[in-house]
């Protein structure tokens, strides 16, 4: 009985119980058909169409990064670069806008569009302002975007086709940074991003494939064969998703997260819900945003902010609005999830969660938190009871930590994407990346998951370091669960479907500060070879 | 439910040309891995796999039925049986329902269907005073087998509040006595205007109805179904919920009625093709005309007997080209009823259309049941690749009721495969069960003898090979779902669907078909249905 791929000699790291290793694996169309020892398999498999010899490195399921931003992603490979590891200086910056403004147009328009910088790694340490931009932008409008994703740098161009100026005021949910005179410096943060936004020219259908295409093509090269899609808004959006399916040309398996406001209504009237869909693209939980980020301090908290006083952060809705969106969800039989960074707006959703659940008990609920970063003993005692999920982005650690350390207070902190509390308490945690807000490098993920370093050599939470093992499990069968797809995919189990990634070395055998040089050696996917290096 | 299994001793049918008979498949976690001799399947599974003797039964791909109601079909299993063959008179029917109210309680409906007062020994409609007399406290409803015609006691006049003074209303007819009094007899509309007295099913009764539908399908060998029509989106919920209990009996194509589903799936970006292998969004789908039995169905030249009386449409012409090209536009596949010619012809113009303003490649748009055609409307079905999808059992059920309104010349070409395969035209077969029974092998002998259940034969020159038959059964349902790449052939990577009769049917007389029982209804290498 033939197999169409054999992996042999190798260290096969399962995620499954009962069968936890194993030398080879054989897949048969899309699905792991055997799981054994090289005798065992030889004997049954007879001649299989391709054979692979692992030559001892660690094959693994592919990995899943549950909350991604695939679009936004594709479009930053297409816009300037401004992450710290580009960009160091706001002259730097300033030439990379000068050199942008002299190419043609790229699918922005007029739009001068920039993404990833943190100020708090700029030579200046502040953030950009409008007339810092206007120096090399002219009279194009400009738009630099912070690593975050939650606040935003605009120039005096773009602050004048949005209309924005000292006479306006702050939009729910958002704030228009303003100088001494009280006009606007060309930060808006969060909703104040928003007339800006409506300005730029949407996206194409074609477009966002084409940005899906490259966004999946850098997943594989990494191992990564499953993600959530953290943000489905827009008809384009889903439609781009679902022609690629529809094409075969889905470069990896995704589950959508339907923003409320945007697609709840839609969605009940036609009665589709969380689970709609195939192993390719499935209809995921519908997911609102509660607050913004820790770095960009606009995650809701109960305490002041470190040297900012009178700052806790921004809510997006109130408690009746949260209450009432979850509600509604829930009613139309919905998973449920929402960002929420800090405790303040962690502690309301909870809320909203429980009142839903107490309204209307649902057994295997699996509502999530995304992010879930500053917790308390209160709040994992409440996600413990009510078998909340947290979908954390331990590379947050590394990339963030360091922001994180100058706005929040030790004790803050302790508990900060606490992964040792979660798999203490049997709270189900899942990896994520968050991409392109920081990188999706699933290495660099188990590391900071591990060793909690940040990238100046700090430790955030020290005592929340998980083992590789741990690590491992948040970033496949744990995510896998996330989606509810766990009998189909997580573990290399006879039956599930061929999602595999050989890795170079066994993470398991490694100095965890040196996870990071692992690489992804080759990526199958639905027994297809994806990638390989 | 492994998934994993092992037919072999058997006749295969295929239907890949390219190897159109074999006696073994084999299936593996759900997938064909291979086809041919029973030494050749054999060595393609593990050891002890579970393994079916088909001892010369023929076995084809697993039935795909292009359109029916399943939720339909499982409601009508909770309603009375009145059929004809087992009811010869007004007093058998009157005693279903006696028996039904003596059971329920007072004031809950009860409601019959499958009657022909034609076939009855009275030669007339059940009266309300027939029906008032076995069930004063219940409001009765009994249907007639067109669909389009029922009989109503007092009670159920009462609640759908018709009375004397009540006229009757635009596209229906309210029978009436001497004396002005309703008769209980409703027609078209105000049959309509009863039925909508009914109480709403809930989501739980829509999943039995379901539930129940499809294990009837399953009985007679049907794996794959369309559902002819999500209007609400409690069915889609329904629909769903037991997809997610892996409860669906059989894989089914949801059309979706496009005025209530269009706007929702456009917000979202949703349409044709979006699910899984179990469940799939469909086309969206209109009503350009009625039906022939109703004098409905809109025609060239008026029904026989009338000067004048063409059908109706179901909306003005330019509207529905209006919704075509919006749900074109939108990247769906579209699926019409039309039954008249002159409906088929309205069709045809707003495929064209859409297509000519927004050019896409391959939209497979369909015409349900396109059942009064010629030469001309073939031809243009065939220029534009649009997929025909005919009741390939009506005539065994309607011949009279279409010579009747039609004459035999019109219906010449009526659900006429042969005509189909001259053009080159992929027609799927469809049942449009509970209309009639969802029995495939009707469907089977209709294509292959042409004529109806009493043996009057409907123009003989349009009939099929039972090989054809048969293709119209399988390949041509897959590729009316865009799924022929997966299903409708035997063919290693397809999915393992397959159906098995109780005998060869190739060895038999035709007349024969409708006769035969099907052994087994087998989805992904998991027995769904077996007879014994």
């Amino acid at each position: 009985m033939p197999a169409d791929l054999l992996f042999t000699n190798g260290v096969v790291l399962t995620m499954d119980a009962r069968q936890p290793a194993a030398e080879a694996v054989a897949v048969v169309g899309d699905r792991i058909a055997r799981v054994g020892s090289h005798d065992d398999l030889a004997a049954e498999m007879g001649p299989a169409a391709r054979v692979v010899d692992l030559g001892g490195r660690a094959l693994i399921p592919g990995f899943n990064d549950n909350h991604t931003h695939p679009i936004f992603f594709g479009q930053s490979l297409r816009t300037i670069d401004a992450r710290p590891d580009a960009i160091a200086t706001l002259a730097e910056l300033q030439v990379a806008f000068r050199a942008a403004a002299a190419r043609p147009a790229n699918g922005s328009g007029d739009w001068l569009l920039a993404r990833g910088y943190d100020d708090s790694r700029l030579d200046i340490g502040r953030h950009p302002t409008r007339h810092d931009l206007d120096a090399a932008t002219g009279g194009r409008p400009a738009m630099l975007t912070r690593t975050c994703g939650h606040l935003a740098v605009v120039n005096s161009a773009a602050l004048s086709l949005a209309g924005i100026t000292a006479a306006t005021s702050d939009p729910s949910g958002g704030q228009i940074d303003r100088d001494a005179h009280g006009e606007p410096t060309g930060v808006l943060r969060e909703n104040a991003m928003n007339a800006i936004r409506a300005l730029l020219p949407p996206p194409t259908r074609s477009q966002i494939k084409a940005d899906l295409r490259a966004a999946g093509e850098r997943f594989l090269a990494y191992g990564i064969t499953s993600v959530g899609e953290a943000a489905i808004k827009t008809s384009d959006e889903l439609a781009a998703y679902q022609e690629l399916a529809a094409a075969g040309e889905l470069p990896m398996r995704v589950f959508t997260m339907m923003l409320i406001d945007d697609t709840l209504d839609a969605l009940a009237r036609l009665g589709m819900r969380t689970g709609f869909g195939d192993a390719w693209l499935r209809i995921g939980p519908a997911k609102l945003f509660q607050d913004g980020s820790g770095g960009g301090r606009t995650a809701a908290m109960f305490a002041d902010y470190r040297n900012d006083p009178g700052n806790r952060g921004i809510t997006i809705y109130d408690q009746p609005g949260l209450n009432e969106r979850f509600a509604r969800a829930h009613a139309a039989g919905f998973q449920l999830t929402a960002h929420a960074i800090g405790d303040r707006a962690i502690t309301m959703i909870l809320d909203a969660f429980e009142a839903a659940l107490t309204a209307a008990p649902k057994a295997d609920h699996r509502f999530r938190i995304e992010h879930c970063g500053l917790c308390t003993a209160e709040i994992l005692d409440r996600m413990a009871r009510l078998r909340i999920v947290a979908v954390p982005q331990p590379s947050f650690i590394y990339e963030l930590g360091d922001s994180y350390l100058k706005n929040f207070t030790e004790e803050q902190l302790a508990l900060s994407y606490p992964g040792r509390a979660w798999f203490d308490r049997d709270i189900v945690a899942i990896g994520s990346s968050d991409v392109p807000v920081v990188s999706c490098d699933p290495f660099v993920n188990l590391r900071s998951a591990v060793t909690r370093r940040t990238r100046d050599g700090q430790r955030m939470g020290p005592g929340q370091g998980v083992t590789i093992d741990e690590a491992l499990r948040m970033f496949t069968c744990n995510g896998a669960y996330g989606s509810f797809e766990e009998s189909i995919k997580g573990s290399i189990t006879p039956g599930k479907l061929a999602d595999l990634a050989v890795l170079s070395a066994d993470p398991r055998g490694i100095d965890p500060e040196q996870l990071h040089t692992l690489r992804a050696d080759m990526t199958v996917i639905g027994g297809r070879v994806a990638y390989e290096a | 439910m492994s998934g994993d299994l092992l037919l072999v001793n058997g006749v295969i049918r295929t239907m890949d040309r390219g190897r159109p008979t074999a006696s073994a498949v084999a299936i593996r976690q759900g997938r064909i891995v291979a086809v041919g001799d029973d030494a050749e399947a054999r060595a393609a599974l593990p050891a002890g796999v579970e393994t079916i003797d088909l001892g010369g039964r023929t076995a084809t791909p697993g039935l795909n039925d292009a359109h029916a109601h399943p939720m339909g079909v499982g409601f009508a299993l909770l309603d009375l049986d009145l059929a004809p063959e087992r009811n010869a008179a007004i007093p058998d029917l009157l005693e279903h329902v006696r028996r039904a109210a003596a059971e329920r309680p007072r004031g809950t409906w009860i409601v019959g269907r499958g009657y022909d007062q034609a076939l009855l020994t009275e030669r007339r409609h059940p009266t309300r005073a027939d029906l008032d007399a076995v069930a004063p406290d219940h409001p009765v409803l009994l249907l007639r087998m067109c669909h389009h015609i029922g009989a109503a006691n007092s009670l159920a006049l009462a609640r759908a509040g018709i009375t004397a003074a009540t006229p009757d209303p635009d596209g229906g007819r309210i029978d009436r006595d001497p004396h002005g009094e309703p008769t209980g007899v409703v027609r078209e509309e105000a049959l309509t205007i009863v039925q909508e007295c009914l109480p709403e099913p809930s989501e739980d009764d829509l999943m039995a109805a379901i539930a129940a539908g499809g294990r009837d399908f399953l009985a007679n060998g049907v794996t794959s179904s369309v559902e002819a029509g999500i209007r609400e989106p409690k069915e889609l919920r329904a629909y769903q919920r037991l997809r997610e209990a892996d409860a669906l009996p059989i894989r089914t194509y949801l059309m979706m009625m496009l005025d209530e589903m269009l706007g929702a799936m456009t917000d979202l970006g949703i349409r044709t093709g979006f699910g899984d292998d179990r469940l799939r969004i469909g086309p969206a789908k209109l009503f350009s005309d009625g039906s022939i039995g109703g004098q409905t169905a809109r025609l060239r030249r008026p029904y026989v007997g009338s000067a004048d009386n063409v059908g109706l449409w179901m909306m003005d012409p330019a509207e529905l080209k209006a919704k075509v090209r919006r749900a074109h536009r939108a990247g769906f596949q579209v699926g019409i009823h039309a039954i008249g010619d002159a409906a088929v012809e309205l069709v045809l113009d707003a495929y064209a259309e859409a297509q000519t303003a927004d050019p896409r490649p391959n939209p497979r748009h369909r015409i349900e049941h396109c059942s009064i055609i010629d030469d001309g409307l073939l031809a243009r079905i065939a220029a534009l690749g649009v997929v025909p999808i005919p009741g390939t059992s009506f005539l065994r059920h309607f011949r009279d009721v279409y010579i009747e309104n039609l004459g035999e010349e019109r219906i010449a070409q009526s659900y006429g495969m042969r005509s189909f395969e001259r053009f080159g035209i992929v027609a799927a077969a469809s049942s449009d069960a509970p209309v009639v029974p969802t029995s495939a092998v009707a469907g089977l002998q209709t294509m292959v003898a042409r004529h109806d259940r009493f043996g009057r034969p409907v123009n003989p020159a349009e009939a099929v090979s039972l090989e054809d038959a048969l293709r119209a059964y399988t390949v041509n349902g897959a590729y009316a779902s865009f799924e022929e790449s997966i299903k409708g052939t035997l063919r290693p990577g397809m999915l393992g669907d397959v159906t098995v009769f109780e005998t060869d049917l190739f060895a038999l007389d035709p007349n024969d078909l409708a006769a035969v029982a099907v052994d087994y209804a087998i989805i992904a290498g998991d027995i769904a249905h077996a007879r014994v």
